[in-house]
């Protein structure tokens, strides 16, 4: 077996081994989810082009394929780039580049949360620690609205809650772990301290935290319906850690209150750091590679959030404008890269996008994939094992070149260069 | 049968009067969960107006402190991989160092190890549980998230 690196969540786990035989994919360390994507993705020593009309679906060359994406995208009225979260940072800077040239808007899944994050004060584009730090100091590690056993499985495991460290040499035993969430989750089982609250009920709860903690109201009755004595623990607790790291999620982000929730979490971090603790927030997504979208995005015009470069230059769109405009069917032609753009979307969105002329290039066997009008099926990049993504504590992690790597080097990055050029020729002609 | 911390903490004086090894009441019912401490252990537990409490306590650990016949069993359609396991079972730690630090295992020494997206126990005689040891060790257990190992 050979080191390689996993690309299926923002853990990008570099630990871990796997070979491909003729029984297919084995591996060591590789997590249920990691596991299934190198089986899926083991076999393929080749792009695949699948064309569909009238329901008909027919093979084509790479050259065919190219031709008539790159024909599709210069005639495009209004073409949307979208996707780029399973992607390596190199395919992200092409795609950037790309749309320059299209003056297409460019937009991705980190638009729905993370970029409002990481340009929020909370995070100000930067993070103050990273996970290797968590795992040797995190004394009191704080799941907020953020669900780790679901969505990236081996977070606990590897760094913040059951390894040993520095600080912290009994693993769990000499950390504080809380969870709190609008149901009760199977993170929860490992917790603490478990606070569920209703929907929506993160500003409530965060005002009382930081109340309780300057002393202004100290909690003394039920808030939220959670008694007194579970709250006034979890506030102790924080009081208590020298080393506190709160890992936020959408349920904090996506609920509604995306500025409130995030003020509100950068005053407690504030408030903390007033009584002399060390406490970070860290943002908690999933999807592999939309800290690496976000960095990109933010070397491009400091506009950490979606695109539109249709006047030559890069201005800002909120989200709601690319998720409105595609529910609107305003995009006639959708470059998807790298993502599986008709889960990922919210219902409404996934509806324009299904309606529009797809263009996909990425992994086989996603629901786009099977609905565009042109598929380009790269090698996944965790074979081609070229280029680097960035881990969600912002660590640029580089792919491994392993034995599956020989010669599968037509991935994702090399699709869209291609395209890129192709359409840089036309253009000048 | 899982035993929740929280359950045996409701149930103890929680003074934090540091009378026992631990010395907080949380610290003695994660103790007391993993069978490290017995109810005796808390004085005040044993003096008047616990007696309903110190008797639910013993009921509750009482299977813990049986471990003549014993096993631990792994659903494996349960199981993410997420590699809880690996990382808390001492054994683990102290046949391949590297998983304490939270590293996934890579050898063939240890009582769990991630193969394929799932965990197997490829030394199962290597637990505890078993002689010579017959410590009551249920770690794996208590922290497995998806409640894939059972231990009895
Ligand atoms: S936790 Fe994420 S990166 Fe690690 S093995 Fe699982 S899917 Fe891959
Ligand atoms: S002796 Fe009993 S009451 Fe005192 S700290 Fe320990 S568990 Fe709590
Ligand atoms: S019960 Fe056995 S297998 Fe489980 S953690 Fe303890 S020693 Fe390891
Ligand atoms: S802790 Fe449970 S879910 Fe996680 S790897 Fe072990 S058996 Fe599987």
């Amino acid at each position: 077996m050979e080191d390689i690196v996993c690309n299926r969540c923002s853990l990008l786990c570099d630990d871990v081994l796997a070979e491909i035989g003729d029984e297919g994919a084995k591996s060591l360390g590789l997590c249920r989810l990691g596991h299934t994507h190198l089986e899926s993705v083991a076999n393929q020593t080749k792009i695949e082009v699948i064309s569909r009309e009238d329901g008909k679906e027919n093979k084509l060359s790479l050259d065919k394929a190219l031709e008539k994406a790159a024909e599709m995208l210069i005639s495009a009225k209004h073409p949307l780039l979208y996707g780029w979260s399973r992607c390596t940072n190199e395919t992200i800077s092409e795609g950037l580049s790309l749309a320059k040239t299209l003056k297409a808007v460019f937009d991705s899944s980190a638009s729905m949360g993370l970029s409002q994050s990481m340009s929020h004060n909370v995070q100000n584009m930067k993070l103050e620690t990273d996970l290797d730090e968590v795992q040797n100091k995190g004394e009191f590690i704080l799941y907020w609205g953020s669900n780790p056993v679901e969505s990236s499985h081996r977070h606990a495991s590897r760094f913040t809650v059951f390894p040993r460290g520095e600080n912290v040499p009994q693993g769990v035993e000499s950390r504080v772990i809380g969870v709190i969430d609008i149901r009760d989750t199977e993170t929860m089982k490992m917790a603490n301290h478990r606070i569920i609250i209703p929907h929506g009920g993160d500003s409530t709860l965060a005002r009382a935290l930081i109340d309780d903690l300057t002393g202004k109201t100290p909690i003394k009755t039920p808030i939220l319906g959670i008694p007194a004595a579970i709250l006034v623990g979890l506030s102790q607790a924080l009081r208590k850690s020298d080393f506190t790291v709160i890992f936020y999620g959408t349920g904090l982000v996506n609920s509604g209150k995306t500025t409130e929730n995030l003020s509100l979490l950068e005053e407690l971090v504030q408030t903390l750091r007033k009584l002399g603790k060390n406490i970070y927030a860290m943002p908690m997504w999933h999807a592999p590679n939309d800290m690496g979208v976000v960095a990109s995005s933010k070397e491009l015009d400091g506009i950490p959030v979606a695109f539109n470069i249709a006047s030559g230059k890069a201005t800002q769109l909120s989200v709601k404008n690319t998720l409105q405009r595609l529910a609107a069917g305003e995009f006639d032609v959708v470059l998807v890269a790298g993502s599986d753009a008709l889960v990922e979307l919210p219902g409404q969105a996934a509806r324009g996008l299904a309606n529009s002329s797809i263009i996909y290039i990425g992994s086989t066997g996603t629901l786009v994939d099977n609905r565009a009008v042109l598929s380009l099926r790269a090698i996944d990049d965790i074979i081609s094992g070229l280029g680097s993504m960035t881990r969600i504590d912002m660590k640029d992690i580089r792919l491994k070149n392993w034995d599956e790597s020989k010669q599968k080097t037509q991935n994702v990055f090399y699709v869209i260069s291609q395209l890129h050029q192709l359409i840089q020729t036309k253009l000048k002609n | 049968m899982k035993l929740n911390p929280m359950d045996l903490y409701n149930l103890l004086p929680k003074t934090n009067c540091r009378q026992c090894a631990p010395k907080t009441c949380m610290a003695f019912a994660t103790k007391l969960a993993l069978g490290d401490v017995t109810a005796d252990d808390c004085p005040p537990l044993l003096e008047p107006g616990f007696e309903k409490n110190l008797k639910t306590i013993r009921e509750l650990i009482a299977p813990l402190l049986s471990t003549a016949e014993t096993g631990v069993k792994l659903d494996e359609e349960k199981c993410t991989g997420c590699g809880n396991c690996v990382v808390v079972c001492p054994v683990d730690v102290a046949v391949e160092p590297p998983t304490g630090l939270g590293k996934a295992a890579k050898g063939d020494v240890t009582v769990f190890r991630i193969d394929n997206g799932v965990a197997k126990i490829i030394n199962l005689e290597k637990c505890r549980r078993f002689p010579p040891d017959r410590l009551n060790c249920r770690v794996c257990e208590q922290y497995c998230c998806t409640d894939a190992i059972e231990i009895w």
